[in-house]
C-alpha cells in the first residue's frame, strides 16, 4: 500500500489544467462550497459571527496542509495551494493571508508534533461523515499538482483512522476523486 | 517556542507536565480538563505507539483575557515517566514553553524523584536548553497520603534552583489549577517581554 500513487495529470496540458478541474470539483457541491466560504469570511472577520464555520474551515486548512506536506511542501507548492484554496473559497481569505497560515502551521507541528497536530485536528471533525467529507475534500486539494505521492496518501489513511474511516474505504474514496478528476481533465 | 495562529488570533503555549511514574501528572491533566468548559477545550487525545505515548488537550482560559488582541491557548502534555518511554520523554520537551515537575511525596518515591528531575535536565540540554532558561516550577503531589517526606526534605533534594514550588493532591484537585496558575504567570511575563 504504501507505494501506492495516484497520477491525474499525464500532459503538460493536462498539468496546467488540473487546479482548474479541482476548482470545478469542489465548486459542484453546493453544501461544501457554502460551509467553505462561510467558515473562510468567518475565519478573517474582526469579529466572527461564526465560531463554528471559522474552526470547521481552519480545522479542514490544517489538515489540507498536513497532508499535502507529508512528502515535503515546497514554496511553489505553499503558493498554488494558497491560489486553489484562495479560488475555492471566492477570495474570501486571500492566498498571501494563506500563505501566512502554512508558515504558522510548520511552527505548530514543529512546537506540538506532527503526528499530535493530525490527531488533535481530525479530533475536531464529527465522526466518520465528516472524516468521508474531509478525506474527499483534502485529496481533492491534494490533487492539484497531478498527483497524490504515497505518503500524502497514507497520511489520509491515518487521517482515516483518528476519524473511524477504514483503510478501504479511504482508498475508494480517492480512487473516486482520482476517477471525476480525470473525467474532467479528458 | 510559542506560535502564533494569525488566522485563529492566538497565542499557542505548550506547556509539558513530567515527573516519575504514577505521580500524578495525567491525574492533574484530567483534573484541568474536566473542570474546563466544554467550549474552550479541545479533546484530551492519547496517542500511543509500541514505544511512545503522548496525552494531550488545548484550552482557552478564559481568565487571562488577551494580549495584543490575541487569546492565549494553552497545549497541555504529558508522558509516561517509565524509563521505557524515554524517547517521548525527550520529544514532548522540544518547543516548551513551560515545564512542571510533579513530585511524588511519598518517601518510597524520593529515589524516582530524583532520578526524573535529572532525566528533565539531561533530555532539556539534548534540544539546548536548561532548567535555568525555561519557566520551570515544582508540585508535590500526593500531600494527602500517609508516610510522606517533609516538604523541606523535598525541596533540598529537588529544587535547588528555587524555583516556585506547591503542594498537590491531585485525586481531589487540591493544588491543581494553583500549580497551572503559578506557571501560566510565569509563561506569560516571559511572553510579555518577547511580543
Amino acid at each position: 500500500m504504501t507505494e501506492t500513487q495516484w497520477r491525474v495529470a499525464t500532459t503538460p496540458t493536462e498539468e496546467a489544467r488540473v487546479g482548474q478541474a479541482v476548482l470545478s470539483l469542489v465548486q459542484e457541491d453546493a453544501e461544501r462550497l457554502a460551509w467553505l466560504s462561510a467558515g473562510a469570511a468567518a475565519s478573517v472577520a474582526e469579529v466572527p459571527d461564526d465560531a463554528a464555520a471559522a474552526s470547521r474551515f481552519q480545522t479542514m486548512l490544517e489538515l489540507a496542509y498536513l497532508v499535502a506536506s507529508a512528502d515535503g511542501f515546497a514554496q511553489a507548492e505553499r503558493v498554488s495551494l494558497a491560489a486553489l484554496l484562495e479560488q475555492i473559497t471566492g477570495s474570501a481569505v486571500d492566498h498571501a493571508t494563506l500563505e501566512l497560515h502554512f508558515r504558522d502551521l510548520d511552527d505548530a507541528v514543529a512546537l506540538l508534533g506532527r503526528r499530535e497536530r493530525f490527531a488533535r485536528a481530525a479530533a475536531d471533525l464529527d465522526g466518520p461523515k465528516q472524516g468521508e467529507e474531509a478525506i474527499t475534500l483534502v485529496s481533492m486539494v491534494a490533487l492539484a499538482d497531478g498527483h497524490l505521492s504515497p505518503p500524502e496518501y497514507e497520511a489520509l489513511v491515518e487521517l482515516g483512522r483518528y476519524t473511524d474511516v477504514s483503510a478501504a474505504r479511504v482508498r475508494a474514496l480517492v480512487e473516486a476523486t482520482v476517477q471525476r478528476l480525470e473525467a474532467k481533465l479528458r | 517556542m510559542t506560535y502564533v495562529n494569525h488566522l485563529a488570533k492566538e497565542i499557542n503555549c505548550k506547556i509539558v507536565y513530567y515527573g516519575p511514574g504514577l505521580c500524578g501528572k495525567t491525574t492533574n491533566l484530567q483534573y484541568i480538563f474536566e473542570a474546563s468548559k466544554p467550549e474552550a477545550k479541545g479533546k484530551m487525545i492519547s496517542l500511543a505507539t509500541d514505544t511512545e505515548r503522548t496525552l494531550f488537550f488545548d484550552f482557552l482560559p478564559i481568565e487571562l483575557g488577551s494580549v495584543r488582541g490575541y487569546k492565549v491557548r494553552f497545549h497541555l502534555y504529558t508522558v509516561p515517566g517509565q524509563v521505557f518511554y524515554d524517547a517521548s520523554r525527550k520529544l514532548v520537551l522540544r518547543g516548551a514553553d513551560g515545564l512542571i515537575f510533579v513530585a511524588d511525596s511519598q518517601s518510597s518515591r524520593s529515589e524516582a524523584n530524583s532520578e526524573s528531575v535529572e532525566n528533565l535536565a539531561l533530555n532539556l540540554a539534548q534540544h539546548g536548553q536548561s532548567l535555568a532558561d525555561i519557566p520551570y516550577i515544582i508540585q508535590y503531589n500526593k500531600r494527602d497520603l500517609p508516610e510522606i517526606l517533609p516538604l523541606e526534605t523535598l525541596r533540598a533534594d529537588l529544587n535547588p534552583l528555587g524555583v516556585p514550588e506547591y503542594e498537590a493532591a491531585a485525586k481531589s484537585g487540591v493544588g491543581v489549577f494553583e500549580t497551572l496558575k503559578g506557571l501560566s504567570r510565569l509563561v506569560l511575563t516571559r511572553l510579555a517581554t518577547s511580543v
